[in-house]
């Protein structure tokens, strides 16, 4: 008995040697198998409208070719991006605050051949030295709302005012632009119809008391003289393209395969990582989606807001996150944590788009960036511009914008800026793109001016308070 | 299952063992070695991995300001990727803050742009760096990331994916020399385990060998002893064994013999059985005694011939008396003496049954009682007739008739005279018995004892007109013996003779010297002889042919054994032929006076 114990001991002994050494030798060195995979990042948009520059980015909406006292709009596309472009090819040079006279404001209006670019609110000086080569210093401007490019084209020197309608300042410098006279040439061929010149509801011959009473830097109004042709675009419903929350996940975080996901309503999801300083907040109702990364938000602010746009730039053509013509509408300072928000505008066939009735959210991407993204927040839904159809309609003329203003007890000295746009609605399971006069006020009040559907009347949505 | 056997011997035992065991350290050294030295690669893969990153980090976090990546910020990392002397096996990838990878050294530019989660925690500041392994299409990789800091902020991370089967085919060919010495060590080591173990176990084998021999019953058997070692001392402590062995089993060899001898020679039958009577154990005189034979394993009660048989185990001694009747003898009585074989417990492991013949014992109880019933007998007789006759006397008025009287009288001291005779020879026997009779031996002349003895009878012959012859022969040897009672035994046979001869018959003496010296005397006669069946007893005392008649002839039934003890006290010999009614011879053999042989 004693012996068999032994000897089942020793074979024991033996046994497990050899399963020990057995297991050490496949057991080293430990595979951690399961390592998540590299992982293609889903791309949502086109990468048509993918924007690699600032200057691209935050192109104004307008730009106004001034010439002999004709003032005519080039609208976002091909030629207005061409003229961005050779735009940023020059360096800003000698910038230096002036104070310009009536009498030069009535220059500038009447005889002076340039370019305006007008940005639809002001935009950060530093955005706007991003249009421009190198990185000259612009004195006592933090904002600048447009861009008065002028000059005969003698060796390609042209002088440049960046004006801040805010602050009623005006810096001026100059600039090389290589082929001046041929950006004006492509600007006169992508310049639509001649309009007309308003100052504080006055129509075009204004004199130096005008210009004085408006104020250090005057600002006009441009509208056509006659009803201008603009088509409608009209979408099915059905051709409405959603983003997938989940690709917005592996999008949005470094490991998505941590993520956790949280039902707080019977709508709305919110998608958390493991240290929880991502979070998606996911509307499923609304199909909008707001991710906020809170370790972004904590650390230390980028002091320029450029570097925040290429922040930006580079996270959204990372997933083509464009899904149409975006430009940056404007900049506004969050309220909660100070950081700048900035706001972008969906541009359908060079207008913006304004209107969420039937999509929330969807005309606009609103992005924060730190050190790195700290808040996007849009709609899921857009729509393919190529699938839209067109009908042709007109926007009113100037004086049916003015009749119309009056109907709202209004009249142009009232209206900060009035420019085209799209105004969108639903109707018969179809989405309008209406052409509209998007009227923006001092008090901050919007509204849309668009000819009625029987084609005699001028319909008026939005604003319905006389603003004063 | 043969093959087996072989290794159950203590020479495999001890190679198995040892080779296991060797196996065993050869085993745990071999994994420890193992271990250690796969660490030691590993860490040194991992260091040196750790040194790139490192290296990496340094010139490649300026590039790395968060949110501001581009086409040329990603040409300049590729540049600086192309630039450093990194090993091309590896695939460095340059990720930034949120986890892509915007730059790479693997010639696939499609792993650029896309989100590598591996680093994701060097990139929340969790872990300086981590080092993970992972099969990839049959290869192991190390998958190294380290973060770029840049102002203490992490602003993306290096991630190295190094193949290790450069590190593994280091090891596994050190590996391979290792098992290679291994195996040569445990060739090596097998043998002399072999050789170590032959040298125990050979002596083993032969003490073995020598004890199986000795086991069939061999013991002049001896090992050799080559050394003092504990084999030795063993092989030493065997042969002593041996010795003792041999000594002990001759002992008991003889002590078996003895009491072989002693059961086979016993006067006394012996039995012994097992605790359920089967007999294990028996002699020749039992068989004798019972008249059969005795096999083992049978059943006692099957062997003796019990009317009740003995109840088994028996716990007490016990004694039982068998008659066995048999044709050829009268009777034979056995005594059957069963002890119980007790273990201290007292329980009964077995019977030991002691058969003794108390045949003759049986017979001279009789013969005494028979004796003291014919001394009785005999005396009781004459004092009968004494007493009738007396009372006759008294009362009956004999004494007025003397004639009548005397012959009452006359009879009266016949019969007391008897009784004397009866208790003289009585009293002789007595003396013979006890050997207190002192014979005046003296060397004799056999003629004239002989001669005197037939002058003695020859009237009586005369008177009963019996012829009486005398034969002796010239030469005969003198004799050493007392002559009153060699007279004695001579009258007594010579009146024999004469009393139960008829007229007209004829009794002779005569003596001759046999051929071994002895003198023998025979008295014949043509007389009534004497039956075959009393024949052997007609020397016992009391013992009459004819008890009347013997008794009327005055005779007291002791005259022959009388004869017989004289003769026996001389050293002769006394024995009687006859043929009824044809005649009776008594010869005895004196010892002659000196030894001499003559020819017959």
């Amino acid at each position: 008995m004693k012996e068999s114990l032994k000897s089942l001991a020793l074979a024991l002994l033996v046994l497990t040697s050899i399963v020990q050494t057995g297991m050490l030798w496949y057991s080293s060195p430990s595979n951690q198998g399961n390592l998540p995979k590299l992982q293609h990042i889903p791309t949502i948009g086109h990468k048509d409208f993918q924007k690699e520059e600032i200057h691209q980015l935050a192109a104004p909406s307008e730009i106004m070719l001034h010439h002999d006292g004709e003032h005519r709009r080039i609208l976002p596309g091909a030629d207005h991006q061409t003229l961005i472009d050779r735009l940023h090819h020059a360096r800003l040079e000698n910038p230096q605050t002036i104070d310009p006279s009536p009498a030069e404001w009535k220059k500038w209006l009447d005889d002076e051949t340039g370019l305006e670019l007008r940005f639809r609110h002001e935009l950060p000086v530093e955005v706007i030295q991003a249009f421009f080569q190198g990185e000259t210093e612009i004195p006592e401007l933090d904002t600048v709302h447009r861009i008065w490019i002028s000059g005969e084209g003698d060796n390609n020197q042209v002088t440049v005012w960046l004006i801040s309608d805010q602050t009623q300042t005006v810096v001026e410098g100059t600039a090389l632009l290589q082929n001046y006279d041929e950006m004006l040439k492509l600007a006169d061929q992508a310049a639509e119809r001649p309009l007309k010149a308003f100052l504080n509801g006055k129509e075009g011959n204004f004199d130096e008391e005008d210009l004085k009473r408006e104020g250090a830097v005057p600002r006009f109004v441009y509208l056509p003289p006659n009803r201008a042709a603009i088509n409608r675009w009209s979408y099915n419903l059905e051709q409405k393209r959603q983003i997938n929350v989940e690709d917005m996940k592996m999008i949005l975080f470094r490991n998505p395969n941590n993520v956790e996901k949280t039902a707080i309503s019977n709508h709305i999801d919110i998608y958390t990582d493991v240290d929880s300083s991502r979070s998606l907040r996911y509307n499923e109702q609304n199909n909008t989606m707001v991710y906020t990364n809170l370790l972004n938000d904590t650390e230390q602010e980028l002091p320029d807001p450029r570097e925040k746009l290429n922040t930006i730039i580079s996270f959204m053509n990372r997933h083509s996150g464009w899904t149409g013509n975006y430009l940056l509408n404007r900049v506004e300072t969050n309220q909660d944590n100070g950081a700048s928000d900035f706001f972008f505008q969906l541009h359908v066939k060079g207008l913006p788009l304004y209107g969420s009735e039937p999509f929330p959210k969807w005309e606009e991407i609103r992005l924060s960036a730190q050190q790195g993204i700290t808040h996007y927040e849009r709609s899921l839904i857009f729509f393919s511009s190529r699938s839209g159809q067109k009908h042709p309609d007109h926007l009113p003329s100037g004086n049916e914008v003015r009749e119309a203003l009056k109907k709202q007890n209004a009249d142009l000295s009232d209206v900060r800026q009035i420019y085209p746009g799209y105004h969108a609605v639903t109707r018969e399971n179809k989405l309008e793109l209406e052409p509209v006069w998007v009227v923006d006020f001092y008090n901050g009040k919007q509204g849309f001016l668009s000819v009625s559907q029987t084609g005699r009347d001028v319909e008026w949505t939005g604003a319905k308070l006389k603003p004063s | 299952m043969r093959w087996l056997r072989v290794f159950n011997s203590v020479q495999w035992k001890v190679v198995v063992i040892y080779v296991l065991l060797l196996l065993i350290a050869m085993q745990l050294i071999g994994v420890y070695f193992f271990q250690k030295l796969e660490d030691h690669f590993y860490y040194t893969f991992r260091d040196d991995l750790k040194s790139q990153a490192g290296i990496l980090q340094e010139v490649v976090k300026d590039q790395m300001t968060p949110g501001t990546e581009s086409d040329e910020q990603k040409k300049r990392i590729d540049d600086i990727l192309n630039k450093l002397p990194l090993d091309k096996s590896n695939d460095v990838q340059i990720v930034d803050q949120e986890g892509v990878v915007i730059a790479t050294t693997s010639g696939e530019k499609s792993s650029e742009g896309v989100k590598n989660p591996r680093v994701d925690r060097v990139l929340q500041g969790y872990e300086d760096s981590t080092t993970e392994v992972n099969y990839q299409a049959g290869n192991r990789y190390m998958l190294y990331s380290y973060p770029i800091k840049n102002d203490g902020r992490i602003t993306g991370a290096v991630y190295i994916e190094a193949p290790m089967q450069g590190m593994y085919s280091t090891i596994k060919s050190i590996n391979k020399i290792l098992i290679k010495i291994t195996a040569i060590a445990m060739a090596g080591t097998s043998f002399l385990g072999i050789i170590l173990a032959r040298t125990i176990t050979n002596p083993i084998k032969e003490i073995t060998e020598q004890a199986t021999i000795m086991a069939e019953g061999d013991f002049d058997r001896k090992v050799t002893v080559k050394n003092d070692d504990e084999i030795g001392k063993l092989a030493s402590a065997f042969n002593h064994l041996a010795q003792h062995l041999r000594n002990a089993l001759s002992q008991k060899e003889e002590e078996k013999g003895r009491l072989q001898s002693v059961l086979a020679n016993m006067s006394d039958g012996v039995i012994a059985t097992d605790r359920k009577g089967k007999v294990i154990v028996s002699n020749r005189r039992a068989e004798e005694m019972l008249g059969k034979k005795v096999q083992h394993r049978k059943d006692i009660n099957q062997i003796l011939p019990l009317t009740n048989p003995i109840l088994l185990p028996l716990t007490e001694e016990r004694e039982i008396f068998l008659e066995l009747d048999r044709e050829e003898e009268d009777f034979t009585i056995i005594k059957l003496n069963f002890t119980p074989v007790l273990r201290a417990s007292r329980e009964a492991i077995g019977l030991i049954l002691v058969l003794q013949d108390v045949t003759e014992e049986e017979k001279l109880d009789r013969q005494r009682k028979e004796f003291v019933a014919n001394v009785s007998h005999e005396l009781r007789t004459p004092l009968t007739t004494i007493k009738s006759y007396l009372e006759a006397l008294d009362e009956g008025g004999a004494l007025e008739e003397p004639e009548l009287a005397s012959r009452f009288l006359g009879v009266t001291r016949q019969e007391a005279e008897r009784m004397t005779r009866l208790i003289n020879d009585l009293l002789q026997l007595s003396r013979l018995d006890s050997k207190k009779v002192r014979f005046h031996k003296q060397p004799l002349k056999p003629i004239e004892v002989l001669e005197a003895a037939a002058d003695r009878f020859r009237f009586q012959c005369q008177q009963k007109n019996i012829d009486f012859h005398l034969s002796l022969k010239e030469d005969l040897p003198r004799i050493y013996a007392a002559r009153d009672q060699i007279d004695q035994v001579l009258d007594n046979l010579l009146s024999n003779a004469v009393k139960y001869t008829p007229e007209g018959h004829s009794v002779s003496l005569s003596a001759r010297q046999k051929a071994d010296g002895f003198v023998e005397v025979a008295i014949s006669d043509t007389g009534i002889g004497i039956p075959q069946k009393d024949l052997e007893r007609i020397f016992e005392r009391f013992y009459r042919v004819d008890k009347a008649r013997s008794r009327s002839m005055g005779g007291t039934g002791l005259g022959l054994a009388i004869a017989r003890e004289i003769v026996q006290a001389h050293g002769g010999t006394i024995r009687m032929e006859s043929r009824y009614r044809e005649g009776t011879t008594v010869r005895i053999t004196l010892p002659p006076c000196e030894p001499e042989v003559t020819s017959s």
